[in-house]
């Protein structure tokens, strides 16, 4: 640790060699000495910078009020744009009592909303039901969101001042819109904090985040201070949707997948300093422009340019200091949990085998015939790519579930490794490319994981989304991974033990076949795992890291550990969704489809295998629906919605579906007093808390707020973590 | 939720659409398919009919139409294909059926996901006759439509009257009759090889400036899309126009962003902009310009993609672009029967899509005529409309250009120009006609990969 | 007699705040050290220092006179230091057996003295008395007990200087009495014990040399008798109580 400042300076020398020579290799033509390449440059990296800045003010507003990183913050920015165009276009409601409603209304309605009903259960929800709630929150707006608004028809916004022209710089003129849009993100970052460092109010806020105990030193109630940051997060929200739509243009994904530019931004700004997420803004707004004004990189990485915001991430994530050691949080809903015998996990997995089995072959009454069976091919097919998605997720169970490292990046990894395997071996129908890339993959889990391992869990989350983005348009998109010319199918029947497995239609029944019996076999091994050190080791990890550290763990290695067995496992399902698709293209792996997956599994309980499977009939619930349904229209949102309100559950029942159902069921059971004891329990603790929550809200109420006091605060919240000791708690003296 | 729609819209409509289809004008087009129509119901009265073969039975005739329209963030995206075929089916059932049976439509959503592309044509294989009016984007895998299995058990294929095919896979399927046309020959799929282009708008923008500097956006989402407008843009050059730069564009990107290409615009002083990509992006490039105070461009081109509602509804931001098409447009629907009973049929919102999807189905009506005539009302089986889509002599009644056979380039096209928020007709000048001429189709010979790595 | 854990004048900044100022500790083997101090005084930091968990912004850490200053905490742990912490950091979604077993097993990666971390983690749940609750999810116990899962767990890796942050806070008369008990047993068998502690007549009664911190730096150290009469820590304790009473 004493290299600290040697480390940093060395991996700065290291990047910045790096993007010398990415620079020097892919200058383009554009001279850096003309002034008119340099005003270009300028003006639009600026502007948008000025969007990506009102974005992450925002995002780091509400994550330095409520603790929570919200994903769903650009889609809810989304949403309040389409209703100001509602207001003001279609209603022909006056521009600025337009933007009253849509901000001074409808916004805080939003927030309070959502601190009410969601995100109040969230305050101490482990990281991955937070993570979860807000990314289904996320699809569950933009769904709203296209179900309101459809996109068939055509909506603009106009900018500010379209009428006059803006301000010429060198030969580029910028426009008024953009100049305002860029002072209006400063003036909300410096207001935002002196808002929350020189009020009342915004010290109560950041006081809640770090204690609620604290917060009653402030004289505020936490209730109502969370309501108020939320009615806050909002209104940056709205405000940042409705000056970036009409650079944008009024369209859902556009608007809500910003978030992904404003989380690098966010990064850059340790997530805590607004002006710095401001900065932040502008860098990768100026990176872009760089970008494209000079740089130009080639057919085999045409595409790097879009990969900015996730490079400028993961180097953000390089220069972040060192977290501290994350001490616990755990909340239980249980008293005991039995470990699954192995005569029971064998036999479970049988079961799997035998229900699978049944369908697949057309024993089940109600599966056959003109339901799921007339067409069996088609829903056999679909029936493999539900069990590879199964496969997917239960290869997170270890390492999200158990270890706590909440990773999005194993869709990506599968998809590495679906490509991976069209050279390996799957071109041939060779199983030994299935071994080949399992090998290459677990390193690969490993490498996305290095640049976050030391940091908190929430970098990690961000940095396998961005490396999700990164597989997505630069790594899938070399020419060498997936030649564009070669666009048929790409793989040949896999031959194993005489069956023929691909997605041919002579072939589907035996696929779903081999499927299901390596899940069950995947299920089996993880279930013994779990009763095993390595495993303790994990969970041990994820509950309290200092405390892991403390009687010796160490932490890297068992994470580099969990991070391999997980990218084997992503491999794995990678080859078989390769085989399953059959073709490729370039963009059949972008980061967004591998969320339902992350997040239905999250639903069914990440901690256990037999929830990937769960997840997998989940997934195979939305088109069976529809499909029963008649396809409706009104049902189309149901594959975004669906998992979004699967996800948002999890703040009423964090423990995931599967969890609750084994022990209600159970419960039903006459000698299973033990069960119906559990959920007793259960409901007595979740009273005790909330008469506690009650007790805290009733604090400080009638406290003098002074300026020691705030001060006193101030530097606590600044300079304690969990770690410390809290002063504020009365202690008994010497007597 | 499976894909981005943007890179949908931007791939379909720049690789798809460079195309059409041949023609003549829309007068002189009555007796083309007329006559095997009258004879076909003359067949009817004579015969038993029986269910000949999967899709088609003693009164109905099967068919599937597929198309993307479920996909969670591009709802409805291709729903234009879906609504005219059925369409389609009331008003071929109201006027006489097909077949001397009625005709039935069955919807499969291809979700713009390959897997349910590929469930598609299973599906179709087990219940339909055909494939008719489709428009699935990520259609790679179409093996089935070879090897489909008919009612007598031979491999015989699945016929597919796409209004759209654009994957490169299905434009080359044996069994596919593709309305929108294809620039690949099909022998090679890779390498230096000879592709087709359209290039009468180039002709046409040429008697609007005495030289053309132009600045190509070329649709930028996938690498495919890059290297299908490497063929227009090769071609452009071909005829003379002084293609200045050509760079990638997304209807993604900020208008900010669209700075760059003003700039680039301004460095080059060029006159022209022709975008390949979507009218979104189109919109952008136009209001940046604008807002840049960029006066120079007197061309500003567009293809198929800008013929929407929502770029009319961008008023004079965009005013005075040029579009043009391969069909007669909806605005003079009154001048062509077929025009003006899709119109009418699609209750006043008529889509591109839908269009093309409307004159495959009539190209598939014009088959069943045809064998029904020849062979009678039994005879229709898969093999024998495979065997008759070869020659198949059709122009949509006037339509679109006459065209012999399963994929044409067509010579033909209708130049059209925003006024005052509406498409006007500007070339030819006479409303119902098309200006068809065979020196309108280029023929370049690039490997697109390699052209591809000019696109900046 | 060598101490076998020292702090040598470890400074701890955070920002303006000085929390630990050129703070000297001292911990000898077979005997309960107390390290005591008002709220805020930069005891848990002391602690966290100690066990790798805060970097000093300058002093040392000494482990039988070897400078362990940089050591990362998992080889400190390796080394034979063990800790337990004034916020319950026990492993909430495990059984208390598992607590305790993780940590067995733990020592295995460095200890191969051959034992088994089955046997040791049952003879440890018996000497705590945990045996009846060993198949309970720890974060479900009441606060006492967890205490003592902490403690139990600290134990299974065998230590040589255990720390213990506020071990009785959250228990009542009995189970305090319970833990100093406990405590004695193993000080007997020599291990040496670190003690932060805000119960007085808990620590007069179990330590036999006290360091005293207020505001980060010591203030006295000695014998429990020694440290009662000094007048600097009677000035220290007073003021936190005026300050306590205001808040």
């Amino acid at each position: 640790m004493r290299f600290k400042l040697n480390s940093r300076l060395i991996s700065a020398a290291v990047v910045g060699l790096i993007l010398a020579f990415v620079i020097n290799k892919s200058w383009g033509s554009a001279s850096f000495f003309d002034s008119k390449n340099i005003s270009t440059f300028l003006v639009v990296g600026v502007a948008l910078g000025g969007i990506y800045a009102i974005t992450a003010g925002g995002l780091v507003v509400t994550y330095a009020t409520t603790g929570i990183f919200n994903f769903a913050h650009a889609a809810i920015g989304c949403f309040l744009a389409f209703f100001y165009w509602q207001v003001t276009v279609q209603w022909h409601v006056p521009t600025l009592l337009g933007i009253f409603i849509t901000l001074g209304i409808v916004a805080p309605l939003i927030g309070i909303g959502l601190d009410r009903l969601i995100m109040r259960r969230l305050r101490d929800a482990a990281l991955v039901v937070q993570l979860m709630v807000t990314v289904g929150l996320m699809l569950t707006f933009m769904g709203v969101t296209l179900t309101v608004w459809s996109p068939k028809t055509g909506r603009t916004l106009d900018h500010f001042y379209q009428q006059s022209k803006g301000i010429e710089i060198g030969s580029v003129v910028a426009t008024w819109h953009r100049i305002i849009t860029v002072i209006i993100a400063l003036v909300v970052a410096v207001a935002l904090r002196w808002l929350l460092y020189r009020t009342r109010l915004g010290i109560s806020m950041r006081a809640v985040v770090d204690s609620r105990s604290l917060a009653g030193l402030t004289g505020a109630k936490p209730s109502i201070i969370s309501g108020a940051s939320w009615a806050l997060g909002c209104m940056t929200a709205g405000l940042a949707g409705i000056l970036i739509a009409p650079e944008t243009g009024l369209v859902v994904e556009n608007l809500a997948l910003i978030i992904i530019v404003a989380a690098a931004a966010a990064a850059i700004a340790q997530l805590k300093s607004i002006p710095m997420a401001f900065a932040g803004g502008l860098i990768i707004g100026l990176a872009t422009s760089f970008s494209t004004t000079f740089l130009s990189f080639g057919t085999d990485w045409n595409y790097a340019g879009e990969a900015i915001p996730s490079v400028i991430l993961f180097i953000a994530l390089l220069f972040l200091p060192q977290a501290r050691l994350e001490t616990g949080k755990v909340r239980l809903t249980k008293r005991t949990e039995r470990l699954t015998k192995p005569w029971e996990a064998g036999l479970g997995g049988v079961v799997l085998i035998v229900i699978v089995g049944a369908w697949a072959n057309g024993w089940i009454p109600w599966f056959t015939g003109t339901t799921f069976g007339e067409r069996s091919a088609v829903w056999l097919g679909r029936g493999a790519g539900f069990l590879v998605f199964g496969l997917i997720m239960l290869s997170l169970v270890p390492l999200i579930g158990w270890a706590g490292q909440v990773s999005f990046a194993n869709f990506a990894i599968a998809g590495i490794g679906a490509v991976l395997f069209s050279h390996f071996g799957g071109q041939n129908g060779d199983p030994i490319g299935i071994v080949l890339v399992m090998l290459v993959c677990a390193p690969l889990g490993l490498a996305i994981a290095l640049p976050a391992l030391r940091l908190k869990g929430l970098y990690l989350a961000l940095a396998t989304m961005a490396f999700a983005e990164f597989t997505d348009k630069v790594i899938i998109r070399h020419p060498s991974m997936l030649d564009p010319s070669n666009s048929g199918v790409l793989y040949k029947p896999l031959k194993i033990l005489g069956f023929s497995i691909s997605t041919d239609t002579m072939d589907r029944k035996a696929f779903v076949m081999f499927l299901i019996i390596t899940f069950a076999s995947l299920f089996f091994m993880l279930e013994m795992l779990r009763r095993s050190r390595w495993a303790r080791r994990w969970i041990a990890m994820s509950d309290s890291p200092a405390a892991s550290a403390t009687i010796g763990v160490n932490l890297t290695t068992t994470k580099m550990v969990v991070f391999m067995l997980s990218g084997a496992m992503a491999g794995f399902a990678g080859c078989m969704l390769g085989l399953q698709t059959g073709a490729l293209r370039v963009d059949s792996f972008p980061m967004f489809v591998g969320l339902p997956i992350v997040l239905l599994l999250a639903a069914q309980g990440v901690r256990y295998p037999i929830a990937a499977f769960m997840g997998a009939i989940g997934l195979a619930s939305f088109p069976a629906i529809s499909e029963l349904f008649g396809n409706p229209t009104w049902l189309t949102q149901l594959a975004l919605v669906g998992p979004g309100i699967a996800a948002i559950v999890m703040a009423y029942r964090p423990e995931g579906g599967v969890f609750y159902a084994g022990r209600d069921l159970a419960g039903l059971l006459p000698w299973r007093q033990d069960a119906r004891e559990e959920k007793v329990l259960l409901e007595a603790k979740i009273r005790a808390e909330n008469i506690g929550k009650d007790e805290i809200n009733d604090l400080g109420l009638t406290r003098p707020f002074t300026a020691e006091k705030v001060s006193q605060l101030d530097r606590i919240l600044d300079v304690t973590d969990a770690l410390d000791e809290h002063p504020t708690t009365p202690r008994k003296v010497m007597s | 939720m499976k894909r981005y729609r943007l890179i949908l819209l931007s791939a379909v409509l720049s690789v798809g659409l460079v195309a059409g289809a041949c023609g003549r004008s829309g007068s002189d087009s009555e007796n083309s398919t007329a006559d095997p129509a009258k004879a076909a119901s003359a067949a009817c009265s004579k015969t038993t009919l029986e269910a000949t073969d999967i899709g088609v039975s003693a009164d109905t005739i099967t068919v599937e139409v597929m198309a993307d329209t479920g996909s969670a963030l591009a709802p409805g995206l291709f729903q234009g294909n879906v609504d005219a075929m059925n369409a389609y089916a009331k008003y071929v059932n109201a006027n006489g059926g097909i077949g001397c049976r009625q005709l039935k439509v069955e919807a499969w959503d291809s979700k713009l996901d390959p897997t349910e592309s590929k469930n598609g044509i299973i599906n179709a294989c087990k219940t339909a006759v055909a494939m008719v009016g489709g428009n699935a984007l990520f259609n790679p895998d179409t093996s089935v439509l070879n090897t489909c299995v008919d009612k007598a058990g031979v491999a015989t294929g699945l016929p597919d009257y796409a209004a759209l095919a654009n994957d490169i896979n299905e434009q080359c399927a044996p069994t596919a009759f593709i309305i929108q046309a294809v620039a690949e020959s099909c022998t090679t799929l890779t390498g230096v090889r000879d592709l087709k282009a359209f290039v009468g708008t180039f002709e046409f923008y040429k008697t609007l400036a005495p030289s053309i500097n132009a600045l190509f956006l070329v649709p930028g989402d996938l690498p495919t899309t890059i290297q299908s407008a490497t063929y227009q843009i090769a071609a452009a050059k071909q005829v003379g126009i002084n293609v200045t730069d050509a760079m990638k564009v997304s209807g993604r990107a900020e208008q900010a962003a669209f700075t760059t290409y003003v700039q680039a615009i301004k460095a080059s002083n060029d006159n022209m902009v022709y975008n390949g990509s979507n009218d979104v992006a189109m919109t952008k490039m136009r209001k940046e310009a604008a807002a840049q105070g960029l006066d120079s461009v007197k061309i500003w081109g567009c293809s198929l993609a800008c013929y929407t509602e929502n770029f009319k509804a961008q008023g004079t931001a965009v005013e005075g672009t040029y579009v043009w098409m391969q069909f007669l447009p909806f605005e003079e629907a009154s001048s062509n029967a077929a025009n003006q009973a899709y119109v009418t049929a699609s209750n006043g919102k008529p889509d591109a899509f839908g269009a093309q999807a409307w004159q495959a189905g009539m190209a598939f009506k014009a088959t069943i005529d045809s064998i029904v005539a020849t062979k009678g009302a039994n005879g229709i089986t898969r093999a024998a409309i495979l065997e008759t889509m070869k020659t198949l002599k059709f122009d949509a009644d006037g339509w679109i250009g006459a065209r012999v056979g399963q994929k044409v380039f067509s010579e033909c096209m209708v130049m059209m120009q925003m006024q005052g928020g509406k498409f006007i007709r500007v070339t030819p000048k006479e409303v119902g006609k098309l200006d068809c001429n065979p020196k309108y189709i280029a023929t370049v010979k690039i490997d697109p990969q390699e052209a591809a790595k000019s696109v900046k | 007699m060598t101490p076998i854990l020292e702090t040598k004048d470890v400074v701890v900044r955070f920002g303006v705040l000085q929390a630990v100022s050129r703070a000297s500790i001292e911990v000898i083997e077979g005997r309960v050290t107390g390290l005591i101090g008002p709220n805020g005084a930069g005891k848990t930091t002391c602690f966290n220092v100690i066990t790798g968990l805060q970097e000093p912004t300058s002093g040392k850490v000494l482990f039988e006179g070897q400078d362990i200053t940089n050591k990362n905490p998992y080889k400190r742990a390796r080394l034979g230091i063990a800790r337990t912490f004034q916020k319950l950091e026990v492993f909430g979604s495990l059984s208390a057996r598992e607590n305790i077993l993780v940590a067995a097993e733990q020592r295995k990666t460095w200890d191969r003295s051959g034992f088994s971390p089955a046997a040791v983690c049952n003879e440890i749940l018996e000497k705590t008395g945990l045996s009846d609750v060993s198949e309970f999810m720890v974060g479900t116990l009441p606060t006492g007990t967890a205490r003592l899962v902490e403690l139990a767990r600290a134990l299974a890796s065998n230590p040589r200087v255990l720390l213990l942050d506020e071990p009785s806070s959250g228990l009542n008369e009995e189970e305090t009495a319970d833990m100093a008990a406990l405590l004695r047993t193993f000080v007997a068998e020599g291990l040496a014990v670190l003690l932060v502690e805000h119960d007085m007549s808990f620590v007069m009664g179990t330590c036999e040399y006290i360091h005293v911190l207020d505001f980060g730096t010591i203030i006295a150290s000695g014998t429990p008798p020694e440290v009662q009469a000094n007048s600097a820590v009677q000035a220290a304790y007073l003021g936190t109580e005026t300050v306590e009473e205001a808040s």
